[in-house]
Order: C-alpha cells, then structure tokens, then sequence
C-alpha cells in the first residue's frame, strides 16, 4: 500500500502507539515539515541528535533521496510503505518523513544491548583463545571472520521463525565442506516450519535426524577457535541471533570427546588424555552396574583379597544391591542438580555438604557401603570429563537403564544393555553422515582425529569423515624435512 | 519385533540372585574316607557388621559330595556357595585306596567352581589340615592354603596344582599327575612333599627337593634356588682347607632347558634326557680358592656329577612307585608312529624303561661380591 493521501505519519504512529516510548519527532526546515519516529528505548540518542536532526537542519534543499544519498549513516534504506517502515523502527532505526512525499526514509541508529565478550565458562580451557561468543550474531560473526580470514569462507545468511523472525547465518568453506552436507543444512532450514526460534539448542534439535534418541546429534560450541578448527576440517557451522552457542555439524560421536585443548598439547599429553577421558566415561557407565551384577549374582569373581572388604561393608546394608546403588547415584543426582540451580557461593556449600557429610553418614547409619560410595563417586567424576555439557548428561542417564538391566540379569543384563546401546548407535546418524565414524565405517587413517592423537606433521589430511572437497591440508613431504639442520 | 525380545526376555525371568553377604562363602574343603561314607569339613566365611569377619569349620558325613553339601546346608543360616572354592584337600587314606577323580570330576561339572581351584593331599587327613586354627593373618584357613600353594607354584618349587592340570594328567596317556601335599606340623599345615599319583590314586610322595628335578625334567625351570650337597674329593682343587666329608653349596637364579629324546624303542625304551642349566654360585660352605674362568668346571663338573646321581636316584624311585610325573609316556606316544598306547601299556614299558641323563652345567657368575 502506497502512502495514503492522508496524513502518513499517523498511519505509522498508529502501528507503534502501543509502544509508549516511541516518539514522533516534527521538525520545521526550510517550510517543510519533517518527521523523525524512532522507539527511544532502542536507539543510540547522541547519534541521532548529531548526524540525523543535525545534518536535517543544516540542509539548504530536502527531499527524501537527497537525505538518501547525504546522510552521514551507513544504512539507509527507502521505504515504500507505513508497514514496511514501521517494522524497521521496532528493530530500532529511526524513520523520516517528510510532508508531501511519496516515500519514507529510514536510517540504522539502533544501539543493541550486549554483554562484553567473556572467558568462556561451559567450555573452559587451560591453554588456547579464552574468548567466547556472545548473544549478538554481529559480534560472533565479527569475531569468526577474525578467525579465518580464509577467501572462501561463506556466511549465508537464512531467516527462520514466521512470528519472530530470527537470524541465521550458515557458514563453511566454500572449497572445503561438502556440498551435499551444506545443501541438506539449507533446506532442513528453509522448511523448518515455526513460529519462533529461541536459541541455537533449540534449532538444533529442530535439525535432528533421530528426535527420540538420548545421544545429541549437533555439537553445540561457544568456542570461536572450536568453530574455526571444525570450519577449517570440512565442518559447517549455524550461528543463532540471540544465542552465544554455535552449532556444528555433522558430528561423530567422538567429537563430543574431544577439546580444542587436545590439539593445543603435546601429542603425548593429549592421547594420554583422551585415554583418561574415554575411560572415565566407560567406567561411569559400567561401574555401578557391575558392582550390582557381581554382588548380586556373581560372587564368585570377586578377588579374594576384595572379598572381605566387600562383604564386610555390605553386611550392614539392608537393602538388595540395586535399591543401593539406585539410592546412592539419586543422591548424587539430586547434588549435582541442586548445585547447578543455587548461586555459585550456596553451591559450594552444598557440594561440602553433600560430598562429605552426607556420604559419611550414609555409610554409618548403614545405608550404603564403602564400596559402592567410592564407585559412584568415581562415575560421577567419570561422567563430568566428558568436555561436552550435552553428552555428560546422557551418560548420566544412561547409567539407569543399565543398572536396572544389571539387577534383572547380572552381567548377561549387563551385556543386553550394551549390544543395544551399540546396535542404536550404529543406526543413529548425524546430517545423514554416521554417528559412530571413524569406528563404523572404520576409517583408520581417521583415528587420529578421533581415539587419539599424532604429531601435527601426520595431520596433513582432513577427516574423512567430513568428506572435504579438498582433503589436503600441507606437504607430508615438506614436514618430514628439516631445514635448519646445518651440515 | 522389538517389543517381541523385550517381552520375551521378561518373560523368560530372572535368574535367582545370590547377593554376597547371604552367602556362606566356602573358601576350602576337605574330604576324608570313613568306611564306605565321605566325611569332610568346608571353611565357611561369614561376614560380621562390627569387627573382623570370622571363619567356621562345619563338618558333615554323606555317601555323595553333593549330599554332603546338603548335609552342611542343614548347618547354616546362609546359603552355602562354593563359587569361592579355593582349595580343596583329600585324605591321605581316602587319595590312596578310592582315588579322586570321582570327587574332581563334580568339581569340574560345577560351573561356579573355576578350574584353577588348588587340590592338594592332606596328610594325615584333610580334616586336621581343615580345622587347623593358624592360617597366619589371613581372614580363614581357606585363604591361607591358598597363598601358600600359590607362593610355591610361584616359586617353582611346586609342579602344577589346579583341577584344571590334574584333571589334564588323568585324561592324558603317559603322564601322571602331582599335587601338593599338606602335613601339619605344630597345628599348621605347611607343604613338606609332593604326593604322587598314578590315575587318580596316591602312591607315595617325593621331597621338595626331590620334586625340584621332576620339575626341571618335565617342564623348564626358571627361578629359584638349590642347595647342593657334593663330595669333598670332587671340589679338592678349589679348596683351601682338606678336612671334612662333604661341601654345600647354594645356587641361584636358575635357568634350564631340557631336551627329552627316545632313542631306541626295542627291546626296552631307550631316552636320553638332556639338561642344560645356566646358574650363579650364591653359597659355598667352605673357604674356597679365588674362583676364575680356568677353574669353574671343576664346580660345574662337581655339581653336573651330584645332580645325575640324585636324579637317577629319583627315576628309580618312581619306577617304584610306577608313576610318571615327568611324562616319559607322552614322549614316547610322540615319537612311535601308529601307536594308541594305553596306560596299561605304559606301565609295562615303563617299569623296564632305561633313561640317561645328562646334565650340562653353566655356571655364570659366582656371586656378586669381589
């Protein structure tokens, strides 16, 4: 609709007036009647006082394309209707009209609110970058293209959500990932039908192949040098508007294993590491359930050195085994999500608390024995290394059922539960590509980015697992070379 | 699908569990022959809430060892379980006049029970070897039979004690099995002898250091020590003073490997055994010369010539007991094309059977003091 003979402004203002800080400046210049609408709340005062109602007033001539093409702002955009214009100044720009013109003007003055970037926090490092993204998917593209000044990195831009409209921005290397990968991305995008977005976690399970499973299938990273790497190995990356998370796909199940530290270490200390982690979470899953199975079926396996440790301490619990264990990993459940949901100070407390004392007086009132204390407290710790705040959760979880199986059947539940769990995992895939790559497919020269790691000079090909366009990274050759050697 | 192996394996139940501390843990048994009945005794481990856990010795007298075990079941408010059996002693008397495969053999079919249980022979009778109070300070007498079979297999100074291997020697043609045998000394069982078996009877037992060269001969030998006792005459020339009959000596670290060969087959077999021994000198009761390259063979001779005799001595010895430990039989079985030779066979060659011995000795070093 063109703007109506009548009064345009008001037909703007009456599209805004719920909004009691939207403002209707009218200025007299040059006989014209000149007005600036803006919401107050939403844009930066000075900028408009000095280069919009400044520069209006200093004009000898004025007209909607004079002030287009003067003004000292860097984006202007004419608008053609009231709808259009009044949808610009709720994202705070501020629209100009003047009397007896067809068309409207408006100009970007809006000064969002932003936190500064900080260290990041669910994913903290001991070395490498510190920086974090933040909520504004400016200032996160801002600093990824700090990251990689690479030619043929792309940012595409989508917009998804029909009430609230959310930006989305898809980015890759155009000569690196592989296109059928960036093309499913696309179109997962563009069908995705909903009214609103909130966060980046949100989308992602929006984009998930399997809804039902407990395994997340997108890596959710706050960690601008984790995109870059993912970006540079073949990766795509999903920026959110208004979420300080980034999503990466496609993901292997190992990926979530795996920290930006690992590549920052020495080899040595990273595949030790990598060891400690996966054992850690083997051990958080299997533990307790075996310390069910063999106390309640299998005696027989116990060391005779443990056997005595081991009775003695369960004599005194009343309850059968798995009422035990299910006692105590509730309990240690019940911590964890009381710490997380209290300020830092009372959770520290808490922790104490819990830890010791609770602990303690489990095993003197006879609730629980020694043993199986040390073997939860392990498999809580072993669930806490995974670097992944996602995939620490699900083992978490994942411990119940297998509990329950180990109570049912002993160790022969115990395997049901793992022939299971590994048939689910074999089936699950993450953007069509699998999930449990580099192990199924095996893909050897792979497990370097996966099990464990190399010197840097053997990482002279992407994953394949990502299938990059363009695998090659560096000359193995001219790695293997030494140039300072003087003979 | 899905549904159906979940409902299936619901359905099908649960094994019946068997949680720890309601289990009366066997850790050792013992059986001994009375009249035509088995009597015996199980340690029985009980876990208590305040304190250190006891152990209890209930006894029992049954014509089966499984009526036995119902018998013992009567005794005690847990569940007796012997997926902890340790060790499991016979009689003297029961081992030498109904043998023990019939009792080995339910061993073996229980699936609780592994195959690594240590048999032993209790002499006089597996009952005080059971009940004996000192076991040291592990938990039950069961544990300590154990460790100390276990130290000794470990040390070498015992051939081979698990069912597993003595179930191996019955089944096997040509060889005969050893165990352990326990004697109580001052209220302790300890291991003095080995008890000889042929099939599954006793026949006799040989001293540790007797079995120190059934050991060497059937399997190779790498640890331990040997106390050598040689004759005066032999080590002369190494020796400061001349008094005295006999001279000690102790060596250590011991490596040997051993070739067995059948020679002839007629009239009588013929093998020759060849040992080959690398060793170090820890011991010698007298002052000795400065031992040097030119003057160790008359040790190695000395100590060559004193082990031949002592394992001709022992050969002889088994052939008394007609028993083959060292597994001469299966040697031969090996080496005679188209032959199904059956114990009875065995036997009969056996007892006419000449065996040379060769023993070559190295000696590497002859201690580390200067």
């Amino acid at each position: 609709m063109w703007f109506s003979k009548k009064n345009r402004v008001d037909e703007v203002v009456k599209q805004l007036a719920h909004s009691p800080d939207f403002m209707c400046r009218r200025i007299e210049c040059k006989g014209k009647a000149v007005s600036v609408l803006f919401l107050s709340n939403l844009i930066n005062h000075a900028h408009l006082q000095q280069n919009v109602l400044a520069f209006i007033h200093e004009q000898e001539h004025i007209s909607i394309e004079q002030l287009a093409r003067c003004l000292p702002i860097g984006a202007v955009s004419i608008c053609e209707t009231e709808k259009e214009m009044a949808s610009y100044i709720r994202d705070g720009w501020a629209g100009i009209y003047i009397e007896k013109e067809k068309r409207g003007l408006v100009v970007n003055i809006a000064e969002k609110v932003e936190r500064s970037l900080e260290k990041a926090e669910t994913e903290s490092l001991v070395l490498g970058p510190k920086m974090s993204f933040t909520e504004s998917i400016d200032t996160n593209i801002r600093i990824l293209r700090q990251n990689i000044t690479d030619q043929k990195l792309v940012t595409e831009k989508m917009t998804i959500g029909v009430r609230n409209p959310l930006d989305v921005r898809v980015v890759y290397i155009e000569d690196i990932a592989d296109q059928t990968n960036v093309q499913t991305v696309k179109q997962r995008l563009t069908e995705l039908q909903i009214d609103e977005v909130i966060d980046s976690s949100i989308l992602a399970q929006l984009l998930d192949d399997h809804a039902y499973t407990i395994f997340p299938q997108y890596l959710l990273t706050e960690l601008p040098d984790r995109l870059a790497y993912s970006l540079m190995k073949g990766r795509i990356g999903i920026f959110v508007d208004r979420s300080p998370t980034v999503i990466i796909c496609p993901t292997t199940f190992f990926s979530f294993f795996e920290t930006t530290e690992d590549v920052y270490l020495r080899w040595t200390m990273s595949t030790v590491l990598r060891a400690v982690r996966m054992l850690g979470i083997f051990a958080s899953i299997f533990l307790s359930p075996l310390y069910v199975a063999v106390i309640t079926y299998h005696y027989e396996v116990i060391p005779s050195a443990l056997l005595l440790t081991i009775g003695e301490s369960r004599s005194r619990v009343p309850f059968p085994p798995v009422i035990e264990a299910l006692f105590l990993e509730f309990m240690i459940e019940l911590l964890r999500e009381a710490g997380a949901r209290l300020p830092t100070k009372v959770g520290q407390t808490m922790g104490i608390v819990g830890g010791i004392v609770l602990g303690q007086a489990a095993v003197e009132a006879g609730f629980t024995s020694n043993v199986l204390i040390i073997i939860v407290a392990l498999s809580a710790l072993g669930s806490f290394t995974a670097p992944s705040y996602e995939m620490g959760a699900t083992i978490r979880i994942l411990r119940f059922p297998i509990i329950l199986l180990a109570a049912l059947w002993g160790l022969i539940g115990i395997f049901i539960g793992v022939s299971l769990l590994l048939i689910h995992l074999l089936k699950l895939t993450s953007l069509g590509r699998p999930y449990l790559s580099p192990m199924y497919p095996f893909r050897f020269a792979d497990m370097k980015y996966a099990l464990i790691r190399l010197p840097i000079k053997f990482y002279n090909e992407r994953p394949k697992t990502n299938r990059p366009q363009n695998s090659r990274r560096f000359s193995w050759r001219e790695a293997m070379k030494r140039k300072d050697l003087d003979e | 699908m899905k549904w159906f192996i979940v409902v299936m394996l619901l359905l099908s139940g649960c094994v019946s569990p068997r949680v720890l501390e309601r289990q009366g843990i066997i850790t050792a048994t013992g059986f001994d022959k009375k009249g035509k009945m088995y009597e015996g005794g199980s340690v029985m481990l009980s876990f208590k809430k305040m304190g250190s856990s006891m152990s209890e010795v209930i006894e029992a007298t049954n014509k089966t060892s499984k009526g036995f075990r119902q018998d013992l079941e009567a005794q005690t408010s847990h569940d007796l379980g012997s997926g902890q059996i340790r060790v499991v002693v016979y009689g003297k008397e029961l081992a030498e006049k109904d043998g023990i495969f019939g009792l080995t053999d339910t061993l073996q079919r229980d699936a609780n029970i592994g195959s690594l249980v240590y048999l032993a022979v209790g002499e006089p009778s597996a009952k005080q070897v059971i009940k004996s109070k000192k076991h040291e300070d592990t938990p039950d007498i069961g544990t300590y039979l154990y460790r100390l079979i276990e130290k000794n297999l470990r040390s070498e100074s015992l051939l081979a004690a698990t069912l597993h291997e003595f179930i191996h020697s019955y089944y096997d043609v040509g060889k005969d099995a050893v165990l352990p045998c326990l004697s109580v000394r001052d209220d302790k069982p300890i291991i003095e002898k080995v008890a000889l078996f042929r099939g599954d009877k006793f026949v006799g037992t040989v001293r540790l250091d007797e079995s120190f060269y059934i050991k060497m001969l059937s399997s190779e030998y790498n640890t331990g020590l040997k106390n050598m006792t040689v004759s005066r005459e032999d080590v002369a020339p190494l020796l400061i003073k001349k008094k005295g009959k006999k001279v000690n000596i102790v060596i250590n670290e011991i490596k040997t490997k051993r070739k067995i060969k059948l020679i002839s087959q007629k009239p009588t077999p013929h093998f020759r055994v060849t040992v080959n021994m690398q060793t170090e000198i820890l011991e010698i009761s007298d002052k000795t010369k400065p031992i040097m390259k030119d003057n160790v063979h008359i040790l190695e001779r000395a100590i060559e010539k004193q082990m031949k005799k002592e394992i001709d001595q022992l050969l002889v010895k088994l052939k008394r007991y007609e028993t083959d430990p060292i597994g001469f039989g299966q040697i031969y079985d090996h080496s005679v094309r188209k032959l199904q030779l059956t114990d009875k066979q065995w036997l009969q060659l056996y007892k006419d059977a000449r065996i040379d011995v060769d023993v070559n000795v190295s000696i590497l070093r002859t201690g580390t003091i200067d």
